[in-house]
């Protein structure tokens, strides 16, 4: 087989309208300098997926959007940002089951990762969110979070002495607006790319993976045929390739992974599209930096990855939009009536968890461009 | 733009089309429409239930497939056009159209595969709808799935039961399940060479692939996911029999 070398897309483009345009306009007045970037990633990520036409990527428009991130005001009390829940260092998770909101206000939902997000689709569990640009905005207003109502955040940048300006740049105009609020931070969002993990080295063939990493990696993307001995995970069902996220198509990538019975089945995706055949699907998450972000699920059930596969492997509640893909997946031959189980062994969930800590990006969690810059 | 090209053809026509006042563009632009049935019905995948040959009652949740070398020929003169980089992901729940152009000629014979070549199974390649991240992918070690159907199946009011087909080459040594689909275009009088635009409805019997060559029952199956081994091939020799119809 043949594994790409790694060669990160570069090129920056000037993104002046015009070469005449510039240079008359330098004569009199410099324009507010901005350069459209290309979102750099390794070239074994989807390579088709365009930014929105409307919120191309650009450094200042990063740049602005780095600093939104880490804003403070943008909280009623000023207390948190977005980066309170988001931490760099938990690949942008804040190791709470639930987080907490100003006020001691707490959570439903299990504060997710930021990792790859150009190459997902819908945000949050349940889907709520179309786009990164509408996502971005939520948790500003939402009132278990930031709780600030989106005018007042406008407001607030407004009359800062520093933001009006940033956004002239960024954007051309120093009137801010709750869209440009949006379109920096999802800006932000989408350079928040994680493509150096062990597991990345591996497919760029420059390590190889100990023993029980590389067969966790095959249980991993295998789907178990037990009348065959094909054993496996059975988690690349749903964690698909190298992104290990979810199908971008329409709300494929919302699966009901078998958390509750019928009778104590979440809403997710259902509370979005009022289906009820979508109670119980949450999105799939990017598993890359699974190691760090513990608690897991929407609900942050459980504290260790351990948890986790003897939840995949023993402990699946049967229920009425449980995924046939987990449904009709066991390591052994099942009677009509059997539970659901995978019966995967003690060293095959081993080896799973070996393969999910190779998912672990250093260079991203301590990549400076995601730090905060006001430290 | 519009009326440059006029322009053109009408100096073309004065100058070379003496004889022949239909002049033919380089190419022809080849739309081929996917359609998909089960048992004869219009597929759906909104929950509706379906009758397979063995009897059992099924619901589809999902049904796509690849289809890649697309190669048109003259069976007269033996020249052929293969569609190079051609790889098409067919999605009853996405996209089921395939436009190409193809260089003018007169072609009898069209044939094309489900599934990918070995040389593409194995890589990385982002080429066509063909992209290591997607539903489609085992792991690139074994390569992509060819051809995939999902649903829920019953049987005398048994339980919700799922049934996982998930068909390509378990042995990426072996192409033993990349299937070739040949037609006869001048049987259906669909002969290309004549035409700047042919359109091609294809229909595929989802039927087909429970039956033919051996009969699937999916009620007497040890395990339901057929994710390779005996049964995929069972499968895919179904298939290769009857999947596909020009309409």
């Amino acid at each position: 087989m043949s594994r790409y070398p790694i060669t990160y897309s570069i090129g920056i483009i000037m993104v002046c309208t015009s070469i005449w345009a510039c240079k008359e306009e330098l004569v009199e007045e410099p324009l507010p300098q901005n350069t459209e970037i290309e979102l750099q990633h390794p070239d074994y990520f989807p390579n088709n997926i365009a930014s929105p036409s409307d919120n191309p990527l650009t450094e200042k428009g990063v740049e602005l959007g780095r600093m939104l991130f880490y804003e403070k005001q943008l909280s009623l009390d000023g207390s948190i940002s977005c980066a309170t829940c988001h931490q760099q260092a938990k690949a942008f998770t804040d190791g709470e089951q639930f987080s907490l909101g100003v006020n001691g206000t707490i959570g439903v939902k299990n504060a997710m990762s930021l990792s790859n997000l150009h190459w997902t689709s819908r945000f949050f569990w349940d889907g709520r969110a179309e786009s990164l640009e509408d996502q971005a905005l939520q948790p500003i207003s939402d009132p278990t979070e930031m709780n600030l109502p989106i005018e007042e955040a406008v407001v607030r940048l407004q009359n800062d002495s520093d933001y009006p300006a940033r956004f002239k740049v960024a954007f051309g105009t120093d009137q801010i607006s709750a869209d440009l609020v949006s379109k920096a931070i999802a800006q932000f969002m989408r350079t928040l790319v994680s493509g150096n993990s062990r597991f990345d080295q591996w497919i760029k063939e420059e390590i190889v993976l100990t023993d029980i990493e590389q067969l966790g990696m095959e249980l991993f993307f295998t789907h178990p045929e037990a009348s065959i001995e094909l054993r496996g995970g059975n988690c690349g069902d749903c964690h698909l390739g190298f992104l290990t996220s979810g199908d971008r198509n329409d709300l494929l990538g919302f699966h009901n992974n078998g958390l509750d019975s019928d009778k104590n089945l979440d809403s997710g995706l259902e509370a979005v599209t009022g289906k009820s055949e979508d109670k119980g699907k949450f999105k799939v998450p990017t598993l890359r930096n699974i190691a760090l972000t513990a608690p897991y699920m929407h609900d942050g059930r459980f504290s260790t990855l351990e948890e986790v596969l003897d939840h995949y492997n023993e402990h699946v509640e049967s229920n009425a939009t449980l995924d046939i893909l987990i449904l009709e997946a066991s390591n052994e031959i099942v009677e009509p009536g059997q539970p659901v189980k995978l019966h995967l062994n003690n060293q095959e969930k081993e080896a799973i968890v070996a393969f999910l800590h190779t998912l672990t990006d250093e260079t991203f969690i301590t990549d400076p461009s995601f730090s905060d810059p006001f430290n | 733009m519009k009326n440059l090209a006029i322009i053109l053809l009408v100096v073309l026509g004065f100058t070379s089309c003496k004889d022949d006042m239909e002049e033919m563009p380089a190419e022809i632009q080849v739309n081929l429409e996917f359609s998909h049935v089960l048992d004869g019905e219009a597929l759906e995948l909104n929950g509706k239930a379906y009758t397979l040959p063995s009897g059992e009652s099924f619901t589809p949740s999902k049904f796509k497939y690849y289809i890649s070398n697309l190669t048109f020929e003259n069976s007269q003169n033996g020249d052929t056009y293969t569609v190079a980089d051609g790889y098409y992901l067919i999605d009853e729940a996405g996209k089921k159209e395939i436009t190409i152009e193809v260089p003018t000629a007169t072609y009898d014979k069209l044939s094309y595969y489900v599934g990918i070549d070995q040389a593409r199974n194995l890589s990385t390649d982002q080429v066509g709808d063909l992209d290591p991240s997607n539903d489609m992918v085992w792991s690139w070690k074994t390569g992509y799935k060819f051809l995939v159907l999902e649903g829920e199946w019953e049987y005398e009011n048994s339980e919700r039961r799922g049934l996982v087909m998930h068909i390509g080459n378990n042995d990426p040594e072996s192409e033993i399940n990349f299937k070739k689909f040949s037609f006869d275009l001048s049987s259906v009088g669909m002969s290309l060479g004549n035409k700047a635009m042919v359109a091609l409805d294809l229909e595929a019997e989802i039927s087909s692939l429970f039956t033919g060559d051996s009969d699937i029952i999916v009620h007497e199956l040890e395990s339901t996911s057929i994710m390779g081994g005996p049964l995929a091939i069972t499968v895919a020799n179904n298939y290769q029999k009857s999947l596909f119809s020009i309409k």
